[in-house]
């Protein structure tokens, strides 16, 4: 994914007038990610007027701590990790974090991920995203646990690497990896589930060795 | 040719292009084969497809226009705020040890007087130094008063007058 309208090397320009004092410079970076830090934290929180709180507080925080930023990575990185603890601290107020082991699934979790892939999903009549399964994967994401849902929204919505991933979330890379196949695992099972599809027997592939 | 139960954590991986090139040829080579594996493959992407479009079309709506400048107001106020704090700070430290800081500022100026007065040589009005620093004391004659006169360097002169109006003989 890009890292914005206009790429990271003119998001260095910006960031350094804006570290310069360059109010204009700050506001079109602003402009620039806002929609994405808002869609994160609207993914996350489930709430428009929070998701919009969120982003205002990212991007206040974002000048606050400007001065100190290096450039070690990414700006747009850096935003998110801002935003995405936010959020964190948002849903730990309300009591909604989870404390889970994510890095471990449990059995008949890897189970499922031997069994075939679900037809509404996978299948051709999926090509266009009707409204019924958006609500649905709707609430498959909301089911699951603020971890998970963190980094399945980081890698497939906003397109992040994996060392991006690590960086935001403050996680190892085999970390990262472990966390999002239990994510993409529970988020398909999730939607099994709503779909109203029965588990599927297990079925050898069919030139498994 | 692996089992898939070797192949599956790896199909996320792949699919993201995060994997190894010696470990994507042989996971490619499964899943070229493995028409289960496929079916996963296309089921992580679908999934992925599926979450962006949710996520995004859930955004669209939301209207974003006054958040920079709801952004900026608050940048602004945080700037004042900060240079507040500062100013008040500032008088407060001020008005806590001003003792302090007046103490310190006369004792300061007391050694810059004594280094001057110890080190810079007075001269005399022709510029020649003058060899005796000391203050002279004169008695003098007014005629109708006794007085004494007392010589300081620098053309200060401080003069005494007597009350007694007797001129003596």
């Amino acid at each position: 994914m890009s890292e914005g309208p206009n790429g990271a090397g003119d998001d260095r320009t910006l960031v350094k007038a804006a570290q310069a004092g360059d109010a204009r410079a700050f506001r079109a970076l602003v402009e620039r990610y806002q929609r994405r830090v808002v869609q994160l934290a609207l993914a996350m929180t489930k709430d428009a007027d929070e998701a919009m709180d969120i982003a205002q507080e990212t991007f206040v925080r974002v000048h606050r701590y400007l001065p100190s930023f290096k450039g070690d990575s990414s700006f747009f990185t850096w935003t998110y990790r801002i935003a995405m603890n936010l959020c964190l601290d948002a849903q730990r107020r309300k009591g909604r974090l989870e404390r889970v082991d994510v890095e471990q699934g449990d059995e008949a979790e890897i189970e499922a991920a031997m069994d075939p892939p679900s037809a509404a999903l996978a299948g051709p009549q999926r090509q266009a995203l009707n409204a019924e399964l958006r609500d649905r994967i709707e609430e498959a994401l909301a089911s699951l646990s603020d971890n998970h849902r963190a980094i399945l929204l980081l890698r497939e919505v906003e397109g992040l690497s994996y060392e991006d991933l690590a960086k935001v979330l403050g996680i190892r890379k085999g970390t990262v990896m472990s966390r999002l196949f239990h994510a993409r695992l529970k988020m398909q099972n999730k939607l099994r589930e709503y779909l109203g599809e029965e588990a599927p027997k297990r079925e050898e592939p069919e030139e498994e060795s | 040719m692996r089992r898939c139960e070797e192949v599956v954590p790896l199909l996320g991986p792949l699919h993201d292009g995060a994997l190894a090139d010696d470990d994507r040829a042989w996971v490619e080579d499964h899943v070229c084969r493995c028409a289960s594996c496929r079916e996963r493959l296309a089921l992580i992407a679908a999934s992925a497809q599926a979450v962006r479009e949710s996520v995004i079309a859930r955004a669209r709506g939301l209207d974003l226009k006054k958040l920079p400048d709801r952004v900026m107001a608050r940048v602004r106020d945080e700037r004042a705020a900060t240079a507040e704090r500062a100013a008040v700070w500032g008088r407060e430290m001020w008005w806590a040890h001003r003792r302090a800081f007046a103490a310190a500022g006369g004792l300061a100026v007391a050694a810059c007087m004594a280094v001057a007065a110890l080190f810079l040589p007075w001269r005399g009005d022709d510029g020649a130094l003058i060899a005796d620093n000391s203050p002279q004391i004169e008695e003098v004659d007014f005629g109708t008063r006794n007085g004494a006169v007392l010589q300081l360097p620098r053309q200060t002169t401080v003069i005494w007058m007597s009350d007694d109006r007797t001129v003596s003989q």
